[in-house]
């Protein structure tokens, strides 16, 4: 109670100097809020004469479409239900259990203003008694009226249970502080559950006025903090709750939410759409950098030289094929072939190979080539039943990933988020979680922790962090393989770097893998790619024999492998309060490009005798 | 002529020393960081050094612990990166606090062909003891009932702008409780205490953030506090920074014994507060091809 002693002891501080001197000032004890307005506590019992199968909308005068809501609820009600005939005395004892309610909520409203201004806050939330002696109130409230939810009693109150519990869950916010996520399901349940307080309140109109401010209350409670804050820059000090700040903000923070939930609904539909069409399911998200160098294969201008050949006649199919390295030389091999059609399914098409002029090109570091692709079909294999020529080009490749984590300790996050200040000054610099991938045909996203930075909790062992690899088919989709479909036939190795203490602990389903498993630890000497560092750097070896468990979702379009890694907690930090952490992986590849050219073959006339 | 410039010299002394007659305790700094010359843009493979200036512009002598860091899969720093430093604070005599600066290498990381940059922040850390001294003055009243021409009028007395420390006295109010004897008036001061610089407050000697060890949340915002009225020291209860708590901290202190019933009369309130400080600066580097 330090603290709220203290918040108690401030609020004279703005008044006028010392008084005279009087014994035991009054100021001392604390001044109860006191900001509700007394409602009225014994409401008159409904009519018990008056069966009400369909209650007449006696509703709050401000809510119109409150109004309209119960009209058409009644009409369909009376259209629909069967008029219940209740004895006096059944209408009687649900009264009383309806004055009972409202008294209970009387109470909790009352308990609830009392928890937040005295409570959580005037001690924001420090008071860890306090704030666990009302937990504990009320999950004993709940469970009374969860015990009397049993009885047979109005449909209305019981969905007021929902609205109960409701609010509440808004308390929990301040144990996700950084979530997201937390908010948007706290959001989403605020906004789901509206209808339902109105269908409530417009059953229940005498106790409407004291659910309009237990929501007050709440929303207060959700919003505390950004309150204080924007209360502060507008220079008022909230000793008092200013109901004028809270709703301003609430009308703000309101609208925010709403264009976010639209945005998310929107992505959700996108999604869906990706999903349908084969494009897309949960996948970590990448991002292309700005400053990298365009690299990669791609097909472009593929076409017949001849629009519509004749039958018997020789095909050719043109095209030109574009490549650029920069670091690994590359090796394309590109196939041509022709299919027939058929109308019946039992009979397969035949493939009929076509000549390529050249069909295998080899490119060296840091080269660039642009060169014209040429296939024939012989003139005895164009029939009627022709129907397309394929041209696959097929090639090798590595795109490479890299993602940076700040780390940070516990109490030192905690202790500056409090004090509001911003996360820049202490260097974490690194708060989008986001990898960027180098250029090609597939994009690589890791993901660890959507919260950065990364607290660290020095008291534990270890830290462990999931670590989602994505590898996605992108060059389709951002024209990066010019014409045609693209496909990752196969990975062929991983290799996955981690600033040191990090260790790699879990490939998919591998505890601890070893080289047994077709995952090693090697030197920087084995790696390929970049200078590496032995001193700073730990770097894995994923063989293809330990990929091969992801081999059925290369189609898919993209896929995601779980890893983890993990560090003794006492050396993430090293000797600063704040360190930066690499997470890089490069993936090595075959990729297929398929170009398809349509050819409508005229049949050949029969020539009369 | 010599006499003339004998003359000349001393005036310019005299000039001198008028400058420095300025009160030392203002301003809201303690320890302060700064890179020198900093690097922006660095090669790959470079060879890089970092001269930072660590200044005392506070007023108060300081011991603290200091460590530089940066990404080491784009920037190694080599040992030492981690030291200790002292230094003395402004005076009424001396106006520039105690300078040090010190000097780190490191190698910057090849980048891959592929990769054009790479950026990196560079962070130097420090946590340091430092100590606030606050006097006002506040006006003893026991009589307020009686009008007389008074040579005070007790009120809230307002010590903003900070005392040449980082952590500063606010705002003092003074009440007076009756005692348990009659006649005799005891005062209590609500001293409101604020964080006026960038960094946060410490227990004093703690230097874990600097260490990457855990700091314990009970370490976090504790102050040392020591007052005195008129020379006669005050009870002032254990005081800890809420961070969170809007508007002010406050701290209470006490003389138990109390003041006799007089006339109004004016008092020196010393406050002395103690803690440790931790700060960062950052500087951002962009490794380019």
């Amino acid at each position: 109670m330090g603290a709220l002693d203290d918040k108690k002891k401030a609020a004279p501080a703005a008044k006028p100097p010392a008084a005279p001197v009087t014994p035991a000032p009054p100021a001392q004890t604390p001044a109860p809020p006191a900001p509700v307005a007394e409602p009225e506590p014994a409401p008159q019992p409904v009519q018990p004469s008056q069966p009400e199968p369909a209650p007449q909308p006696v509703v709050p005068q401000p809510v119109h479409f409150v109004s309209k809501f119960m009209a058409a609820r009644a009409a369909s009600r009376a259209a629909t239900t069967k008029v219940e005939v209740k004895n006096t005395s059944e209408v009687k004892n649900t009264s009383d259990k309806e004055t009972s309610t409202t008294v209970f909520w009387l109470l909790a409203l009352a308990l609830l203003f009392f928890d937040i201004f005295f409570g959580r806050y005037a001690t924001s939330f420090a008071n860890f008694s306090v704030w666990f002696f009302f937990s504990l109130l009320y999950v004993f409230l709940g469970i009374i009226w969860w015990v009397t939810m049993k009885k047979d009693i109005k449909e209305g109150i019981k969905i007021s249970a929902i609205g109960f519990f409701w609010p509440l869950l808004a308390l929990l916010g301040d144990f996700f502080p950084n979530s997201k996520a937390a908010g948007l399901v706290l959001g989403f349940i605020m906004y789901f559950v509206h209808p339902y307080i109105l269908r409530f309140v417009a059953e229940n109109p005498r106790i409407s006025l004291f659910y309009f401010l237990f929501i007050i209350v709440c929303i207060y409670s959700f919003y505390l903090e950004d309150v204080q804050a924007l209360a502060e820059s507008r220079g008022i000090r909230l000793n008092t709750p200013s109901f004028k700040v809270v709703f301003l903000h609430y009308w703000e923070k309101s609208g925010e939410l709403m264009a976010f939930m639209g945005q998310q609904l929107m992505s959700i539909y996108s999604n869906t759409m990706m999903l349908a069409t084969g494009e897309g399911m949960d996948r970590v998200e990448g991002e292309e950098e700005e400053t990298v160098m365009d690299l990669g294969v791609a097909i472009r201008d593929v076409k017949s030289e001849i629009s519509r050949p004749k039958e018997g006649e020789d095909l050719l199919i043109t095209g030109t094929l574009e490549a650029t390295t920069i670091d690994l030389p590359l090796a394309i091999a590109m196939t041509c072939t022709a299919f027939t059609e058929t109308d019946d399914s039992t009979v397969a098409e035949r493939e009929i190979p076509g000549t390529l002029e050249d069909a295998e090109f080899n490119l060296e570091a840091e080269d660039d080539v642009q060169e014209s692709v040429e296939c024939i079909i012989p003139g005895e294999d164009v029939a009627e039943d022709f129907d397309r020529v394929e041209i696959e080009t097929k090639f090798a490749f590595t795109t490479t990933t890299s993602l940076k984590n700040d780390f940070i300790g516990k109490q030192l996050e905690r202790q500056v988020n409090k004090e509001k200040k911003p996360l820049s000054d202490y260097g974490v610099v690194n708060t989008r979680g986001k990898a960027e991938f180098s250029s090609g045909p597939v994009g690589i996203g890791i993901k660890t922790k959507d919260a950065q930075p990364i607290s660290v909790d020095p008291a534990k062992s270890s830290l462990g962090l999931p670590m989602q690899v994505t590898i996605e088919n992108i060059g389709a989709q951002r024209g990066l393989i010019g014409q045609g479909k693209g496909v990752v036939e196969s990975v062929n190795r991983l290799y996955v770097l981690l600033s040191k203490p990090f260790a790699l602990s879990r490939f998919s389903t591998i505890q601890n893998p070893t080289s047994s498993e077709g995952i090693s630890q090697v030197n920087c000497d084995s790696f390929p790619h970049q200078e590496c560092n032995d001193d700073v750097t730990n770097v894995y070896d994923i063989s293809k024999a330990a990929l091969d468990v992801y081999e059925g979702e290369y189609e898919q379009g993209f896929f995601t492998m779980n890893m983890r890694v993990e560090a003794p907690a006492d050396q993430i930090l090293g000797s600063d309060p704040v360190a930066t952490h690499t997470f890089a992986v490069f993936a090595e590849y075959d990729y297929a490009i398929t170009t398809k050219v349509s050819v409508d073959v005229e049949k050949k006339k029969e020539e009369k005798v | 002529m010599k006499r003339y410039a004998l003359i000349l010299l001393f005036l310019v002394a005299c000039a001198g020393e008028a400058e420095i007659t300025e009160d030392a305790h203002v301003g809201s700094s303690g320890v302060k960081a700064e890179y020198i010359r900093p690097t922006e843009f660095v090669l790959p493979g470079e060879r890089v050094g970092f001269l930072i200036e660590v200044s005392n512009d506070g007023t108060s002598e300081s011991s603290g612990a200091y460590t530089i860091a940066s990404d080491p899969l784009v920037l190694q720093l080599q040992d030492p990166t981690t030291g200790r430093f002292k230094l003395k604070g402004r005076t009424t005599f001396t106006p520039i606090g105690e300078k040090k600066v010190l000097s780190f290498k490191g190698r910057v990381s090849e980048l891959a062909k592929r990769e054009q940059t790479a950026e990196a922040s560079v962070r130097f850390n420090m946590c340091y003891d430092y100590q606030t001294d606050a006097t006002v003055s506040v006006c003893v009243d026991t009589r307020p009932e009686v009008d007389d021409e008074k040579v005070c009028v007790p009120g809230p007395v307002s010590a903003g702008g900070g005392q040449g420390a980082p952590v500063g006295v606010e705002l003092v109010e003074m009440k007076l409780l009756p005692g348990d004897i009659e006649g005799v008036f005891v005062p209590r001061f609500t001293i409101s205490v604020a964080n006026l610089d960038q960094g946060v407050v410490l227990a004093q000697g703690i230097r874990n953030p600097c260490q990457g060890k855990g700091t314990l949340k009970e370490d976090f915002g504790r102050v040392g506090v020591r007052a005195t009225l008129s020379n006669v020291p005050l009870q002032c209860k254990p005081f800890k920074f809420n961070a969170g708590a809007p508007g002010l901290n406050n701290v209470v202190c006490t003389l138990p014994e109390g003041v006799p019933d007089q006339p109004a009369y004016l008092a020196h309130l010393t406050t002395t507060l103690t803690y440790g400080y931790f700060d960062t600066i950052v500087q951002s580097i962009t490794v380019q091809k």
